[in-house]
């Protein structure tokens, strides 16, 4: 709309009845306290100016100087005809100075503007004088000692009779009260949009966990309550459309549950129900439901109807109960294994079971997946940002599941860290891969994961050494990307393996750096080659400035400590001309090439590699 | 016929006279001046005291202002300066929490004369201060030097307010269609 209609449309405005009402009554008030005021003999004036503005009126300065005084605003004349400033004493106050003793230069003034500020200020004054226009700014002012305060600045150009310029006025008055606030306010509705936007994806919805918020919430739970953690297992999964039947049963799971339940994918064909404050027989015979209606229900994904195989395996845990999250989520996988083998619809235990029968079933679980070849390897390009060139591949393991299907292996490793019995694996995987990259194509070089808890282990060296000779791989194309700093635990064996592994040539590299354990104190201590900055920051960083500003400052602290970086979960052609201009030096994720079975790999080839399973045992 | 009852003084009569002539004053008056200040403070309340505080100053004192050139310039300049401090000294006090700050959103463009009041209003207070009390004044028809010396401020400061004022209610109209 036209502004000047709008104040024509405003200046029509007559007084309402309402409004004219209004005004008698406030007028009637007024009076009454003003008879009241009279009558207790109250000063009725103070330090009001009773002055007729109009008519006392002797001119700019004492009327701008008067104005100031009104408000407790301090002022500062500058004179054009002879360059000279005149300080009021409130004005010298507010720079901390006693009064008289303020240099009466221009330059001096801008001496005891904040250095960062004081070319703002230069300006807004060079302005004013040059533009002849009136104009406002905040800066902050040293005080002797170096305290900073805020203040907010009036400047006005004085003007002689005949029109003339003759100097400029600045009214100021201390406003570092106001202005902290507002920094505060600004802040606080910056974390706030940050906080409510980063939260919307784990929040306290409705939808399924994954596994690490499905962990938080079994530890909240038995932190103060009893209940019951189930864990339903359906075979077969993948199917035409994998993601779709997930969603489906999903779906399906939560429907089962009851409202107060809280659900979680924990893995391909994986659920967990977290009943809260029940008993150990209503929850079984619930558990034992779900179940048999999720064998009975025909799931649609795809062009054919799919009808799945269950189990359930559920462990009751006491308040405070002194299992965590992951020994409860072992037991009750656990517990629909067992129920698997024996044929059963579901296993229920009582309590968690005692620490020691839950490390040695979990080792017995890792040693047999390994001595069954239970895995598979795939391989992910990664590209060197400078050379835009795959110069990359970082081996991935895949577990294969009971129909020989392979899954992500995050279940299996999770419970490997937490049992201690991650060292087999590692070892799986590099005498397989090794064996793969001596037969391979010439890629220059191969990232493989090793577990932090490995990394503890005394003899982890020899054993390198003895596999890398063995399959006569070159060592400068090997770089061991670090999993699970948290769990190195071994810190100057770990210590002296990094320092070996890189005498023989190998690389090291810190995977999900900025997540969870893997900080900057290893970029200080630790002898990396590179680090793997965490997927999370990265998946959305086209569109965030906050993940822009962490990606940032990640690159620049590796830099400085002279170490390479990586970003995974790179999904778009925009994430990686962005990462290239971080100084970003390899990507990773779907736009650069998802993850693909080796030709060649056990369970592709069809013919298993043996490998050795008498391993020494580290006590 | 009037009856003048004796016991009536003349000073008792002057009395009456200044009453009367005050109360049409600030029948007259109360709301336009209620308004500038809303155009400076969106706290009606805190509008309403700085008000009455002047008022009952310039019953007080009716028989020297009502005799000024324009009493209502005075009574808009002083009522400023009691909005002014009575607005410092909460901020002094203020406790209340940081984080809720309501934002004050333009309404859709004004359809009558009365939503037209209530967006001026609440554009001037998206302005600097000073540039709203100067456009405020100059809409209620005060010539420059008049809001100047009301103000306080340079002859030239009150031109350059004006349009600098001018120019953005503009912005904020086009930006309400």
């Amino acid at each position: 709309m036209n502004l000047d209609d709008i104040l024509a449309l405003a200046a029509r405005h007559k007084p309402t009845v309402f409004e004219r009402a209004s005004a008698s009554r406030n007028t009637r008030w007024v009076q009454q306290q003003y008879a009241r005021a009279k009558a207790d003999g109250r000063d009725l004036v103070g330090d009001v100016d009773l002055r007729d503005p109009l008519r006392d009126d002797t001119g700019e300065i004492p009327r701008i100087t008067r104005a100031a005084q009104l408000a407790k605003q301090g002022t500062v004349r500058w004179d054009a005809a002879t360059n000279e400033l005149t300080w009021s004493d409130e004005m010298s106050l507010i720079f901390g100075r006693a009064p008289g003793l303020v240099r009466p230069c221009m330059e001096s003034l801008y001496r005891l503007v904040h250095p960062d500020d004081a070319g703002r200020v230069r300006e807004a004054t060079g302005t004013a004088w040059r533009d002849r226009t009136a104009t406002e700014l905040t800066c902050r002012v040293v005080q002797p000692g170096g305290i900073t305060r805020w203040v907010h600045c009036y400047v006005e150009v004085l003007t002689a009779a005949d029109g003339e310029p003759t100097g400029l006025i600045g009214t100021a008055q201390d406003v570092t009260e106001l202005e902290l606030a507002r920094q505060e306010r600004e802040r606080r509705a910056r974390r706030r949009a940050i906080v409510e936007r980063e939260s919307g994806s784990l929040g306290p919805g409705t939808g399924p966990r994954d596994r690490t918020a499905f962990s938080d919430e079994i530890d909240r739970a038995r932190r103060t309550a009893s209940g019951v953690l189930l864990v339903i297992a359906t075979e077969p999964q993948g199917g035409t459309d994998p993601d779709r039947l997930t969603e489906v049963v999903t779906t399906f799971v939560m429907k089962l549950a009851r409202r107060t339940d809280i659900c979680g994918l924990l893995g391909p064909g994986e659920f967990g129900v977290l009943m809260p404050d029940i008993g150990l027989r209503p929850a079984t015979s619930l558990a034992r439901t779900m179940v048999e209606k999720l064998r009975a229900q025909l799931f649609v994904a795809g062009p054919h109807g799919l009808r799945l195989d269950a189990w359930g395996g559920l462990v009751r845990f006491a308040a405070h109960d002194e299992s965590s999250s992951i020994d409860l989520l072992i037991d009750a996988e656990s517990a629909w294994r067992h129920a698997k083998q024996t044929g059963a619809v579901l296993k229920a235990l009582p309590r968690p079971a005692p620490a020691d029968e839950r490390q040695e079933a979990g080792r017995t679980r890792v040693r047999e997946a390994v001595a069954g070849n239970g895995f598979t390897l795939y391989t992910q390009p990664i590209l060197d940002l400078r050379l835009n060139q795959i110069t990359r591949q970082e081996i991935l393991l895949r577990t294969l599941n009971d129909a020989g299907n392979p899954v992500p292996p995050s279940p299996l490793l999770d419970m490997a860290e937490h049992v201690d019995e991650t060292l087999p694996i590692d070892l799986w995987v590099m005498d397989n891969a090794f064996e793969l990259i001596a037969q391979g194509p010439p890629t220059p070089h191969y990232q493989i994961n090793l577990s932090g808890r490995s990394l503890g282990e005394p003899g982890l060296l020899g054993r390198v050494q003895d596999l890398l000779h063995k399959h006569d791989v070159d060592p400068r194309r090997i770089t061991f990307e670090i999993t699970e700093t948290a769990r190195i635990d071994n810190r100057s064996e770990a210590m002296r393996f990094a320092r070996a592994i890189r005498e023989l040539g190998c690389q090291l590299a810190l995977d999900d750096f900025g997540a969870a354990y893997s900080s900057f104190i290893y970029l200080k201590s630790f002898p990396i080659d590179l680090v793997k900055i965490d997927g999370a920051f990265i998946t959305d960083i086209v569109n965030s400035p906050t993940d822009q500003a962490l990606v940032r400052s990640i690159v620049e602290a590796c830099q400085a400590h002279g170490v390479l970086t990586a970003a995974e979960y790179v999904r778009d052609a925009a994430t990686i001309e962005l990462l290239r201009g971080y100084g970003v030096d390899f990507a990773q994720g779907y736009e650069v090439g998802a993850p693909m079975p080796i030709a060649g790999a056990p369970a592709t080839s069809g013919t298993s590699i043996e490998f050795d399973l008498r391993i020494d045992s580290p006590v | 016929m009037t009856v003048v009852e004796p016991s009536v003084t003349a000073a008792e009569q002057r009395l009456a006279e200044l009453d009367a002539s005050f109360e049409d004053f600030c029948r007259d008056h109360i709301v336009p001046v209620e308004r500038f200040l809303r155009g400076l403070c969106g706290d009606r309340e805190l509008v309403q005291e700085a008000v009455q505080e002047t008022l009952i100053t310039a019953r007080d004192k009716w028989e020297q202002i009502s005799g000024y050139e324009k009493p209502l310039a005075w009574v808009y300049k002083t009522a400023r300066y009691k909005l002014m401090n009575e607005q410092a000294r909460q901020r002094r006090e203020a406790t209340t929490a940081l984080d809720e700050v309501p934002s004050d959103r333009l309404a859709a463009p004004p359809a009558d004369s009365r939503e037209a009041q209530d967006w001026l209003l609440r554009c001037l207070r998206r302005l600097p201060a000073r540039q709203a009390a100067v456009f405020a004044l100059a809409l209620e028809g005060w010539t420059d030097p008049e809001i100047a010396r009301i103000l306080g401020m340079a002859d030239n400061t009150v031109r350059s307010y004006k349009s600098a004022a001018r120019r953005r209610l503009k912005e904020l109209a086009e930006e309400g269609r």
